[in-house]
């Protein structure tokens, strides 16, 4: 089943990650669960801006930057910006492209994994979010790239276990076949 | 001298900081919970699902999601159904009123209701929508309270809040769903894991309590 039409139709197996990804003296950011369907997966992220933090840190960390309207956005916003990456072990890849969308739908399964941001919600100093990954490897782990360079955090890297993942998805839950025709 | 040089230049101001959410009214954002691995089916039947997922434990409680999904066939179909909610999948629909028009007692009572219950018998069911600006602290836990959702017609996620871990015991989730023949059921979130959890989660930061009239939803 194509990644779209599971949406609506899969019931996901939760991977507690509880993943603090960064922790400044401006923000911590952490990822708390991954959602597992059965070709694609939700990594939730989540975003602190501590009190202390500097004007110039909150209006980086503001809806702006992470999913306000994208037409205001700068190229130097983005490159100072939170960014999102994935590698499989085989070397496919690919990365957060800074625009609103859905899952892409139609056509056959992805043979390279899509990323896109899902569900998001924000508040002052606060927000939660999620990103799909349109594919879930054969093998090997799934390497999560972020950098978020305005607030300081440089490209890093953490691994997603891949037989946690494939795990999840075998338990993920169809609820109804695909309608095709 | 230009007109505005005879002003003092403003000031930017300050980033208010705002107080914590006491803990029965909703997640504290100055804590890092703790993620379980629960997933709850709560009703699979030909055109609708209705599961429990996104547990997340703080020290005085815990956050989670209802899901709501209908199957897109039968997404049409809602509409003419004998159900609490018309235009919306939002199961919590039937429990609060709609653009003034008042909930009929036939509406509540086909309704969904979800609540929690402990070993020693305490226990509380969602009440309407949210805990609103004015209300007092309730004497004890358990307290459970809608927090954000988000959704349309063909699928709805509802944030719950669970004010309270008891300090043995399991807790169960109660629900019922008369609109969909769903008898009164029950699903149980281990209580020591629930305790674990809680000891785990970690105070970024301090800030002051809110004790009067925060929003719970957030």
């Amino acid at each position: 089943m194509h990644a779209a039409e599971q949406i609506g139709r899969t019931i996901p197996t939760t991977i507690p990650w509880n993943k603090v990804l960064a922790d400044t003296s401006e923000i911590v950011l952490f990822a708390p669960r991954l959602q597992v369907h059965p070709s694609f997966f939700r990594i939730a992220i989540a975003g602190r801006l501590r009190p202390t933090a500097s004007a110039e840190a909150a209006r980086r960390f503001s809806g702006a930057e992470v999913g306000g309207n994208p037409y205001t956005l700068t190229a130097e916003d983005l490159a100072q910006g939170l960014r999102l990456g994935v590698q499989f072990a085989d070397g496919r890849r690919a990365v957060l492209e800074r625009r609103a969308g859905a899952l892409p739908s139609g056509g056959p399964l992805e043979s390279v994994p899509l990323i896109s941001s899902s569900r998001s919600s924000s508040d002052e100093g606060v927000f939660d979010w999620e990103i799909a990954v349109t594919a879930i490897p054969e093998t090997g782990p799934v390497e999560l790239y972020f950098q978020w360079l305005g607030l300081g955090i440089g490209e890093s890297m953490t691994e997603i276990d891949g037989d946690a993942l494939r795990d999840a998805a075998a338990r993920s839950i169809q609820l109804w076949p695909a309608a095709h025709g | 001298m230009g007109f505005f040089d005879s002003f003092v230049p403003p000031e930017p101001p300050r980033r208010p900081r705002r107080p914590g959410l006491p803990p029965w009214r909703g997640p504290q954002r100055n804590i890092l919970p703790v993620a379980l691995p629960v997933d709850a089916v709560l009703l699979h039947n030909d055109a609708k699902a209705l599961y429990a997922n996104g547990f997340d434990v703080y020290p005085h409680g815990f956050a989670f999601m209802v899901n709501t999904v209908i199957r897109a066939s039968d997404a049409g179909a809602v509409h003419g159904r004998q159900a609490p909610f018309r235009r919306t999948a939002n199961p919590f629909a039937g429990l609060a009123p709609r653009g003034g028009e008042a909930t009929t007692p036939e509406e509540v009572e086909q309704a969904f209701r979800i609540g929690v219950r402990y070993g020693d018998g305490r226990a509380c069911e969602v009440q309407g929508h949210g805990r609103r600006l004015g209300e007092t602290r309730p004497s004890e836990p358990p307290l459970l309270s809608l927090t954000s959702g988000h959704g349309g017609e063909s699928e709805w996620t509802q944030g719950l809040w669970a004010w309270g871990i008891p300090e043995s015991g399991d807790v169960e989730l109660v629900y019922r769903w008369p609109a969909e023949h769903l008898r009164e059921s029950s699903v149980i979130v281990g209580g020591d894991l629930l305790r674990d959890a809680a000891a785990h989660a970690v105070t970024l930061w301090e800030l002051p309590e809110d004790r009067g009239d925060g929003d719970a939803r957030g």
